[in-house]
């Protein structure tokens, strides 16, 4: 395992530093080789366009395995490391001045959001698996429902089981007002992002006050339902990171698809309006 | 957050298809059915099971058995009913989209609304402003300017809209079903890829004939160049309104710095008529010294002003000043034997763009000190003029010595109001009694004018209380007996230096006149005063911090050589 991380921590400063020197020598070839170059905002454009594809065939190397066209790990990898250049390319490209036109404010807005989704969807796949596994409970997202449905089933049998087969009105009650909801659907999504304990302690207090009122026999009863709120909560931590990590793509791949709609008109406007024809 | 929960087991029967692009609906309360919806996204189920009809040997009708599965919760208690039917019936469901059909449907929407924008944005309407890349200068950007290029098209009865791209892009003008067989020419000529990693400035290109519509005659630089350039190789539009930006320097010694295209152009001078290259004599209305192309023309190697600009070839030539008149700067400016300390700008004031210095004139610098009195009994009376020598003319000038007798008539009736004739007489009289004791004769009085100088002595020894024309001016005799002494015509530039522009105005601030113009010490009329390039150098750097583009002193827009003859044209 030791080696195993010693391994990916040895690739990955090494396609650091390869990155890092690539953008650096495109800089460095931007002020002092480019001027020499008239065209060279077309040479930066037509390479840029080809990493886009190169960026959207990752999606496509999901999408037909059978293909042999190298590993998904290699794969990942590349696009990771080759989004991060185009950044760097599509500054040299853009001369680092924001375009004023409107089709190119949208165009190049739709680049820089595409590639901060990129940068954020990369800090999430790294960061967020380690928070579910650190804080336990983990749980398939496809399997949520169905744990969901347990934990929900437990509640209502362990109110419904009552206390020396009577029911317990006022523990009846606190589950009816104050839980019935929370066990039916995902809950405190935003608040489990951010890594919140708020809604936990604001339920803790609640069975506090409950237990105020219970007799002895509820209250082994309440630490049950105590149980029960405590991995629901583990499982919406659960949920939210996980759909988390699903979501930044419905930002990230539309809109890549969009640059490259745009990237097509952009190349036919600069040629048909270039000096060489018009 | 961490705890002690165990995650939660699962039985392995119910399969999970997150691929698919329906899910059960039930299935967020934890019991999806078996079945699951159709790819459509149609509920499918109706009874837990089909009961199949079993028939034993012996029996006629059979009965109906559950076929519920195991994983179901096997055979049910109370089976299927008489008719075969199953009695667990299942409640229909909504089925619901999985997040991977959302995500594709997302797409699909995004791309959709993308090639609408695009659709929206390239209608006739909006095209121009969808499709502009940045701001026009203003100029460009105005409407005069769009009304002008409307009549130049309506002139030219070309078809087309008329909009301001159109007035430089022919893609704008010819619409955009034109645009893609554009971009297929311009990839096969002009912006194929072998000329995407071609060096050097850009070429003419066919745009170039829009721009010089209106901007008549800028396309000329020089006789020997390579080849024309763009126009938009320097001057960048679509960069911001107000004026368009500041031509680069680097768009300069992208040539000037180049060995080989300052070579190729030498050998392209070679053979040229000399008057086929643009000179500052094309403009008739300044004097300028004369000058030589230089041998090699203007192709010495320039990275930077500050670092390898040529010497002034005033300065590199030792080009001295050639002009007649008598000036000794430093006599003027010193305090010695003069009335007063002069300053600089006493003789030489700055135009009204104060860029250059206006002309210096005798009428309106020289004489408050040379007055040209060379009677000192005749001097003005409050507004009323003494008798002065006119100057100009040497002409006007004898015959203005030979009508003494007049001119003190003249003098006696305006400034004593001598008015009867016998007084007039009496009062001439005297005064030419008063010359002729100072000069003895008219020939004297005639010669000592023209020929004396600063300390009144003649070449001919002759000493006369009057500084003469000699003074300031190289005088000869006449050519024959009855002539007019000769006085060479004086001829002070213009300009020097013809090919940069200056502002002196700009200079006075932070500046004096001597920081650069070494004249306190300047005696000789030859003497040219202009600085070296190093005092210009000492600030236009990015040392000194100020300005040190090509384009602050020098123009690539040449005017087209007319055939005028390069010889200095002198004061007439």
């Amino acid at each position: 395992m030791a080696k195993k991380e010693v391994e990916l921590s040895r690739r990955r400063v090494c396609n650091i530093v390869f990155t890092s020197l690539l953008m650096a020598g495109l800089v460095a070839a931007y002020f002092l080789v480019a001027p020499a170059f008239p065209r060279h905002a077309y040479l930066s454009g037509w390479v840029l366009f080809a990493v886009m594809l190169l960026l959207t065939f990752f999606n496509l190397r999901k999408k037909v395995p059978f293909l042999r066209m190298g590993s998904a790990k290699f794969w990942l990898q590349m696009h990771i490391y080759v989004g991060i250049f185009s950044g760097a390319l599509f500054l040299v490209h853009i001369s680092w001045t924001w375009p004023s036109g409107i089709f190119y404010q949208i165009f190049s807005l739709t680049y820089v959001v595409v590639f901060v989704s990129g940068f954020v969807g990369l800090w999430i796949s790294r960061s967020f698996p380690k928070r579910l596994t650190l804080a336990g409970y983990e749980t398939p997202f496809e399997k949520m429902p169905f744990a969901r449905a347990k934990l929900r089933e437990d509640a209502e049998a362990l109110i419904l089981t009552g206390v020396d087969g009577q029911t317990a009105p006022v523990l009846a009650e606190f589950y009816t007002k104050q839980l019935g909801i929370f066990f039916t659907k995902p809950a405190n999504l935003w608040a489990h992002l951010r890594g919140s304990r708020g809604p936990q302690v604001a339920h803790t207090t609640q069975f506090d006050e409950v237990q105020r009122y219970a007799k002895k026999a509820e209250i082994v009863m309440l630490d049950g339902l105590r149980d029960l709120v405590d991995q629901k909560h583990m499982l919406d931590f659960q949920y939210s990171l996980q759909l988390s990590l699903r979501l930044w793509l419905f930002v990230h791949i539309p809109l890549s698809y969009s640059v490259l709609v745009f990237s097509v008109l952009h190349i036919v406007l600069v040629h048909s309006f270039s000096g060489a024809v018009s | 957050m961490k705890n002690d929960y165990k995650s939660p087991a699962f039985s392995t029967d119910t399969y999970v298809r997150p691929n698919l692009d329906w899910e059960c609906g039930n299935l967020c309360k934890g019991c999806p059915c078996r079945i699951g919806p159709s790819p459509k996204g149609k509920c499918r189920v109706s009874f837990e099971c089909t009961p199949r009809l079993v028939t034993k040997e012996g029996e006629t009708k059979g009965h109906w058995t559950c076929t519920r599965p195991k994983s179901g919760g096997g055979k049910c208690e109370n089976g299927p009913s008489p008719d075969g039917t199953c009695c667990k019936a299942i409640p229909k469901c909504q089925p619901r989209r999985t997040i991977r059909n959302i995500r594709k449907r997302v797409v699909a929407f995004t791309v959709i609304a993308t090639i609408l924008i695009l659709f929206i944005g390239l209608s006739r309407e909006t095209r121009d402003d969808f499709t502009n890349p940045g701001p026009l200068s203003t100029v460009h950007a105005s409407q005069a300017f769009k009304e002008m290029y409307a009549k130049m098209h309506a002139a030219q009865g070309s078809p087309g809209n008329t909009s301001t791209c159109a007035a430089c892009h022919e893609s704008a003008r010819q619409g955009a079903d034109t645009w893609f067989s554009k971009t297929f020419d311009t990839l096969k000529h002009g912006l194929a890829p072998t000329d995407l990693i071609r060096k050097g400035p850009l070429e003419s290109t066919a745009m170039d004939a829009s721009c010089l519509a209106c901007h008549t005659d800028m396309d000329f630089h020089q006789p020997n160049m390579p080849q024309d350039f763009a126009c938009y190789e320097c001057h960048k539009e679509h960069e911001g309104s107000g004026f368009m930006a500041d031509v680069s320097s680097s768009y300069c010694t992208s040539c000037h710095g180049s060995a080989e295209l300052m070579a190729s152009a030498r050998d392209l001078a070679v053979g040229i008529d000399p008057h086929a290259f643009p000179s500052f004599l094309a403009n008739s209305d300044l004097k300028t010294p004369s000058r030589e192309r230089p041998e090699k023309g203007y192709t010495d190697l320039i990275s930077a002003f500050h670092i390898d600009h040529p010497e002034f070839r005033l300065k590199r030539d030792g080009v001295k000043d050639v002009n007649t008149l008598k000036f000794n700067h430093a006599v003027h400016l010193k305090t010695g034997d003069i009335s007063r300390q002069l300053s600089c700008t006493d003789c030489h004031e700055q135009d009204g763009e104060g860029e250059y210095q206006k002309p210096i004139t005798y009428e309106k610098h020289c004489v408050e000190c040379h007055s040209l009195q060379f009677d000192p009994d005749t001097p003005a009376q409050g507004e009323k003029p003494g008798i002065y020598l006119p100057h100009g003319d040497p002409y006007y000038v004898r015959s203005f010595l030979r009508s003494l007798n007049i001119q003190y008539e003249e003098y006696a009736r305006s400034h004593e109001g001598i008015t009867r004739s016998e007084d007039l007489s009496a009062y001439v009289l005297e005064k030419r009694k008063g010359i002729e004791s100072l000069y003895e004769t008219g020939e004297n009085l005639e010669h000592g004018v023209f020929f004396a100088d600063m300390q009144g002595k003649t070449p001919q020894g002759l000493q006369v209380p009057f500084a003469g024309c000699a003074t300031c001016h190289e005088v000869s005799e006449p050519k024959d007996d009855n002539g007019t002494p000769v006085i060479a015509k004086v001829a002070i530039p213009d300009r020097w230096m013809t090919i940069g522009k200056f502002n002196h105005d700009l200079h006075q601030k932070g500046l004096s006149c001597l920081d650069c113009h070494d004249v306190m010490n300047s005696e000789l009329t030859s003497d040219v005063n202009l600085p070296s390039i190093k005092s210009c150098t000492d600030c236009h750097s990015p040392q000194g911090g100020i300005d040190h583009s090509c384009t602050s002193c020098h123009s690539y827009h040449n005017s087209l050589p007319v055939p005028v003859l390069p010889s200095f044209k002198t004061e007439e």
